[in-house]
């Protein structure tokens, strides 16, 4: 498989002090469905925001549908391919549902209005909520606002998507509604690296599961051969916390 | 059916569009009722009545020269602006109480029709006393000061002038009662009544304007010889403000910027002008700036230099801007730093600029936050312009000083100066917190 993103011994310091990533390589696919495990402060938040370059690495090389994030120019030719979801929805507080996903449409990437609307509309009845095109964010539940945010990503037809805890800040019950939404997404083909420990999606639906802990990636693997049989301790020993609490 | 649309007047439910134009047509026909009863003829019987003006004048001690008195034919006033009231103060009363409005909105809707009979009727009928009048003396001529005449041109003036003020405030009051009550953009919550602080404003407008209209001398005069001044304070103030808007974004983005140049200088500016009371800074502007660009003419040779002469506005605006673009310039920077980083971080990854990202996504958020803070800037700013009298502007406290000290009525002008800046800073708050209403975007 054609791998879509590259990166190669990628370093990253935080202030000078704090060792997140400590050399990572990592190469994903077209249509490559990842799924990154790891404790709080294993740098997979900090891997996944490198690669739009939300955070900058120090060194190493990250290509991404082959631009390389060096020069300040690409960036936003790489973020416009990437779409990117966030941990706390970052909705656009002042702009209605249908308003934040054709925003950005019309700015940067110079739809008509007509065009975006339609597009956003597509979307959203496509995430299950097209009736709550005129709310605000805040009269959204979190499950609803993360649908959004997808829809958001989605509306700028990128080619990988990129999840950061997508269902971390929600409550049990609206975790299935997004959780649908990603898996008919991979369905389709979408390129996408995920930052999560919901098991269940990522036995449906992922290629690979990577599990990181102190800035490096430990294993790599099948999901069925990480949750089940798991080949380190630091695996182990993380999943039996994760799995039986 | 729709509740915010609709207003209630009398027993009849009007679309709020559609109750302004009502008042509006109540207020023509007020009009042509007082215009068509001015026609009746004054020695109509019913409505005659004879005025005696004995003259004070001297040139009636002599004989067979000119009339000792004039007698002025009756005044059509008194009848109109009874016929006017029985036609209109019932319905006024009626149209207000009837309303199914709240009981504020209910006494505001009487008392406004009802008034607007008062006004009217004396506006209309002393403007056209005054010809009446003019026509009269005019027969007669009279030598000498005439007192008589100057006294009831300035009662009539005031009235006026009263009338004139009272339109505005209605005028003001309709449009704020129907862009409050406007269905809220953004909810389907029924929009809030209008703020009950415009009654605070409205009644002080209305003392201010009886007071005028009672008593014209000098509460009159002294209105007409501030005017001016009031406009001067005004365009200053504005003026002022939308720059300082301006200077203090830039000021604030400045604050935040990764440059350590640019962040440098910015902080150096606010530390700097904060620390220098305002007055000294206008003075600066005033008399040592021009001063200054006059010696570096000199030392340059330069003709145009060496006679720069300062204008006194634009240099107050100047030294405004400068001194509260400096305090704006931190609000702008809290406002900004207010607004979660998530935003900025979302705006940036679907792929927008720095600048588009502080366009669309941060400082419309922003802007919402620091209203509150602005719009007291507004205010602080408008009375703040009052130094700038010391700096040769003419404005309200300048013309004030002037009436005050050329006519030995300290008490009355101040009282009217003070109550003059009540009224605009009332007016500003309000406004600023409809404005607050207005952008309000989740609840």
């Amino acid at each position: 498989m054609e791998p879509i993103i590259q990166i190669e011994n990628v370093h990253k310091h935080f202030k000078g002090e704090v060792h997140a990533l400590r050399g990572v390589s990592l190469a994903i696919g077209k249509g490559e469905v990842v799924v990154i495990v790891g404790p709080s402060g294993s740098g997979k938040s900090t891997l996944l925001r490198c690669i739009n370059r939300l955070e900058e690495c120090d060194s190493g090389r990250i290509v991404v549908d082959n631009i390389p994030l060096a020069g300040a120019e690409n960036i936003n030719a790489v973020r416009r391919e990437v779409g990117m979801v966030f941990q706390s929805f970052n909705l656009f507080a002042h702009l209605t549902a249908l308003e934040n996903l054709t925003l950005a449409q019309r700015v940067v990437r110079k739809r008509p209005p007509k065009d975006a609307e339609q597009i956003a509309i597509q979307l959203l009845e496509k995430v299950g909520i097209p009736d709550k095109a005129h709310s605000y964010p805040a009269q959204l539940s979190g499950g609803q606002q993360q649908r959004v945010a997808i829809a958001r990503a989605l509306a700028m037809n990128p080619k990988i998507m990129l999840f950061d805890e997508p269902t971390s800040a929600l409550d049990p019950e609206m975790i299935k509604e997004v959780l649908d939404v990603m898996l008919a997404l991979a369905k389709e083909g979408m390129t996408m690296v995920v930052v999560s420990h919901e098991m269940g999606f990522s036995r449906a639906a992922a290629n690979r599961v990577i599990f990181m802990d102190e800035g490096v990636i430990v294993e790599e693997g099948k999901p069925d051969q990480i949750f089940n049989r798991p080949t380190q301790e630091r695996t182990r020993l993380f999943l039996s916390k994760v799995l039986h609490h | 059916m729709n509740e915010q649309t609709s207003m209630t007047l009398g027993p009849f439910t009007i679309k709020r569009e559609a109750f302004v134009v009502v008042l509006v047509i109540l207020f023509s026909l007020a009009v042509a009722a007082i215009l068509f009863t001015a026609g009746l003829d004054a020695s109509n019987p019913i409505i005659q009545r004879s005025t005696t003006v004995e003259s004070t004048h001297a040139s009636c001690d002599q004989p067979g020269e000119m009339p000792c008195w004039i007698t002025v034919p009756a005044s059509p006033y008194a009848s109109v602006q009874i016929v006017s009231a029985l036609l209109l103060i019932p319905l006024g009363l009626w149209l207000g109480w009837a309303s199914r409005e709240g009981t504020g909105v209910r006494v505001f809707l009487s008392l406004f029709v009802v008034s607007l009979q008062f006004c009217i009727t004396r506006a209309v009928f002393e403007l056209l006393e005054e010809r009446r009048l003019d026509h009269i003396y005019h027969d007669v001529t009279i030598v000498g000061p005439d007192n008589v005449l100057e006294a009831e041109k300035v009662f009539t003036s005031a009235s006026a002038m009263a009338f004139v003020m009272l339109s505005i405030l209605a005028l003001i009051i309709l449009v704020l009662v129907h862009l409050t009550n406007r269905p809220s953009r953004t909810s389907s919550a029924p929009a809030a009544r209008l703020d009950v602080w415009w009654w605070l404003l409205a009644a002080i407008f209305w003392g201010v304007t009886l007071t005028i209209s009672i008593q014209p001398d000098p509460y009159g005069r002294i209105m007409r010889f501030v005017a001016d001044g009031i406009i001067v304070t005004i365009i200053v103030t504005f003026v002022s403000f939308v720059l300082t808007l301006m200077v203090g974004m830039f000021g604030g983005l400045g604050r935040l910027s990764h440059n350590r140049l640019i962040a440098g200088l910015t902080s150096l500016y606010v530390e700097v002008i904060r620390g220098i009371p305002l007055l000294v800074q206008l003075m600066w502007w005033y008399f040592a700036f021009p001063a200054a660009v006059q010696n570096l003419g000199r030392a340059l040779q330069i003709e145009a230099l060496m006679r720069y002469q300062a204008n006194p506005v634009a240099m107050a605006i100047i030294g405004l801007v400068i001194c509260y673009a400096a305090y704006m310039t931190e609000i702008y920077r809290a406002g900004i730093q207010s607004i979660p980083t998530g935003q900025m971080e979302a705006a940036r990854s679907l792929g927008m600029n720095y600048f588009q990202s502080m366009r669309y996504i941060i400082l419309p958020q922003a802007i919402r936050v620091i209203l509150p803070p602005v719009g007291n800037e507004f205010i602080a700013l408008l009375k703040d312009s009052s130094l700038v009298s010391v700096v040769a502007v003419i404005d309200l406290s300048r013309r004030g000083r002037e009436f005050a000290s050329s006519q030995f009525i300290p008490i009355e002008t101040w009282m009217m100066v003070a109550v003059l800046y009540l009224i605009m800073t009332l007016l500003s708050a309000r406004v600023v917190s409809w404005i607050e209403h207005q952008t309000k975007f989740e609840r």
